[in-house]
């Protein structure tokens, strides 16, 4: 082989950060299809070294990457070692974040992914609340209301409200969503003057949805949920395409529901 | 570079280090593409020890926020990560979490019946082209007696970039691989399916061409309903 060039094409230099992820590679696999569960401890680093056929530094090396991705937990001292964890909300909400970070998403891109999302929690939401979830919501509706009294009202009491109706939807993969939305969306505050009337309005608005939910009227909880999401945003129009659609379709579902009721 | 990062004092120094790596990204003093000082520079600059600075160097590539290059003009360099790599670590973590299969397969189905009204109204000539070579390569996939699941993966997550809205393609990656794992199954229970699958993604095209949100979201339902069921998945409640 006289061309040189082909020859440096053919041969990539073996990288040590390869090994490695290949074997971060391995055991995530074999967490994210429950052979390894939450709570189970790993070999230690020496046995996985042999078993592996690399340095122990470089099972050092995966299990790092393993622990910043929020897989595994390195603890020390005598019952020590590498533990699988079930990564938390605020883990998930951290790796989201970073993502949106990354990946060039605007504030307004969040918002619109949020407001598809929303609208199906509500819609979810007016299907299986239980009256306890009903009664919570409302007790959070409550003190959103005293907290503005006393102008001590956050940005976190709203997400708390949010955080709820995820769990009124009974599905943990709402709540997970709704979890990434709350850390991603409190680093870019979307309506820059919140002010004490905002908070007013939010407070009224949070209110109707409950009542919404509370009478199970879907086509409400999902128009109450939309111009919440939207109020202060240039979403409105942005975003318009999707909430025609809504208004169309629960129209017709209206006239459909109206007719059978006659 | 001077000055963009200051000593770090006590707790764990290396998240420490990450920490203000991310910060300078955000503000924007570390932009893509951008090659972090050298391991020894890091050492001096931060006043810690060399594994502290591989290890933060480590946990902001298994984050991938860097991408370290070895050989003469290597080192660690600001990465745009990849939706692909972003959404598989965001599924991962639902799939992790409390979530059921049942579960993750409903919110897909909120979210991929949710997107398509805004798809309908902003696809464009090169999108609408794209998805049709997706489907074309699946035709002639089948043709050779193959049935390639990746392809439908693909063709869900790049009718999702139609929306011209990067968190909701972020998102979409992320049902990419649970979307390929409960392919991979109902291809196993019926290879049939290859060709009722290509039927509904080519109505789907069609349906966007003639902007008609109804009669995507009405087949995009029966689609991952159909798929849902084919898995032991319970069809998902109508979400709306």
């Amino acid at each position: 082989m006289a061309d040189s060039s082909r020859e440096t094409a053919l041969f990539a230099p073996v990288a040590v950060a390869r090994a490695s992820s290949a074997i971060a590679d391995q055991i995530r696999t074999a967490i994210v299809t429950g052979r390894l569960k939450a709570g189970d401890r790993l070999s230690p680093e020496r046995e996985l070294a042999e078993q592996f056929g690399v340095s122990r530094v470089t099972v050092r090396d995966a299990l790092r990457s393993l622990e910043a991705m929020g897989l595994i937990e390195v603890k020390v001292g005598a019952r020590g070692g590498a533990f699988v964890t079930a990564p938390t909300g605020s883990k998930v909400a951290q790796t989201m974040s970073d993502m949106m970070l990354m990946s060039g998403t605007t504030p307004e891109d969040i918002v619109e992914a949020r407001l598809i999302v929303e609208l199906g929690t509500v819609t979810l939401a007016c299907a299986r609340a239980t009256d306890d979830d009903l009664a919570q919501l409302r007790t959070l509706c409550e003190r959103g209301r005293g907290a503005l009294a006393a102008g001590t009202y956050t940005r976190e009491l709203s997400w708390d409200f949010h955080s709820r109706l995820a769990q009124a939807a009974h599905n943990d993969a709402v709540g997970g969503l709704t979890q990434s939305f709350r850390s991603s969306l409190s680093m870019h505050p979307l309506r820059v003057r919140e002010g004490p009337s905002g908070h007013a309005l939010t407070v009224a608005e949070h209110l109707r949805i409950v009542e919404a939910l509370e009478r199970r009227d879907g086509a409400a909880a999902r128009h109450e949920m939309a111009d919440h999401l939207l109020r202060g945003t240039s979403l409105a129009e942005r975003s318009a395409a999707l909430l025609d659609w809504w208004r169309a379709r629960d129209a017709r579902a209206g006239q459909t529901s109206r007719r059978r009721a006659r | 570079m001077n000055g963009l990062f200051t000593p770090v004092s006590t707790g764990r120094i290396s998240s420490d280090i990450v920490g203000q790596v991310k910060d300078a990204i955000r503000k924007g003093r570390l932009a893509p593409g951008d090659q972090l000082p050298t391991e020894r520079e890091l050492v001096e600059q931060l006043g810690v020890s060399r594994v502290s600075v591989r290890d933060a160097l480590r946990m902001l590539e298994a984050h991938g926020l860097v991408e370290v290059r070895v050989g003469a003009r290597g080192g660690a360099f600001v990465t745009a990560p990849a939706p692909s790599l972003a959404g598989e670590t965001l599924a991962d973590m639902l799939r992790l979490s409390a979530a059921t299969p049942a579960e993750v397969t409903e919110v897909r189905l909120v979210f991929e019946l949710g997107l398509l009204p805004l798809a309908c109204e902003r696809a464009d000539d090169a999108d609408l082209a794209a998805l049709d070579e997706i489907c074309d390569r699946a035709e002639a996939s089948l043709d050779a007696g193959v049935h390639d699941v990746t392809l439908s993966a693909e063709f869900h997550t790049r009718l999702a970039r139609c929306t011209h809205n990067a968190a909701i393609a972020l998102f979409a990656e992320s049902f990419h691989g649970t979307l390929l794992r409960s392919l991979r199954q109902v291809k196993r229970l019926a290879p049939e399916m290859g060709r009722e699958g290509l039927a509904e993604h080519r109505a789907l095209v069609e349906a966007l061409r003639a902007r008609d949100a109804d009669a995507a979201r009405e087949t995009m339902a029966e689609h991952v309903g159909r798929t849902a069921e084919r898995v032991g998945i319970a069809r998902p409640a109508s979400v709306g």
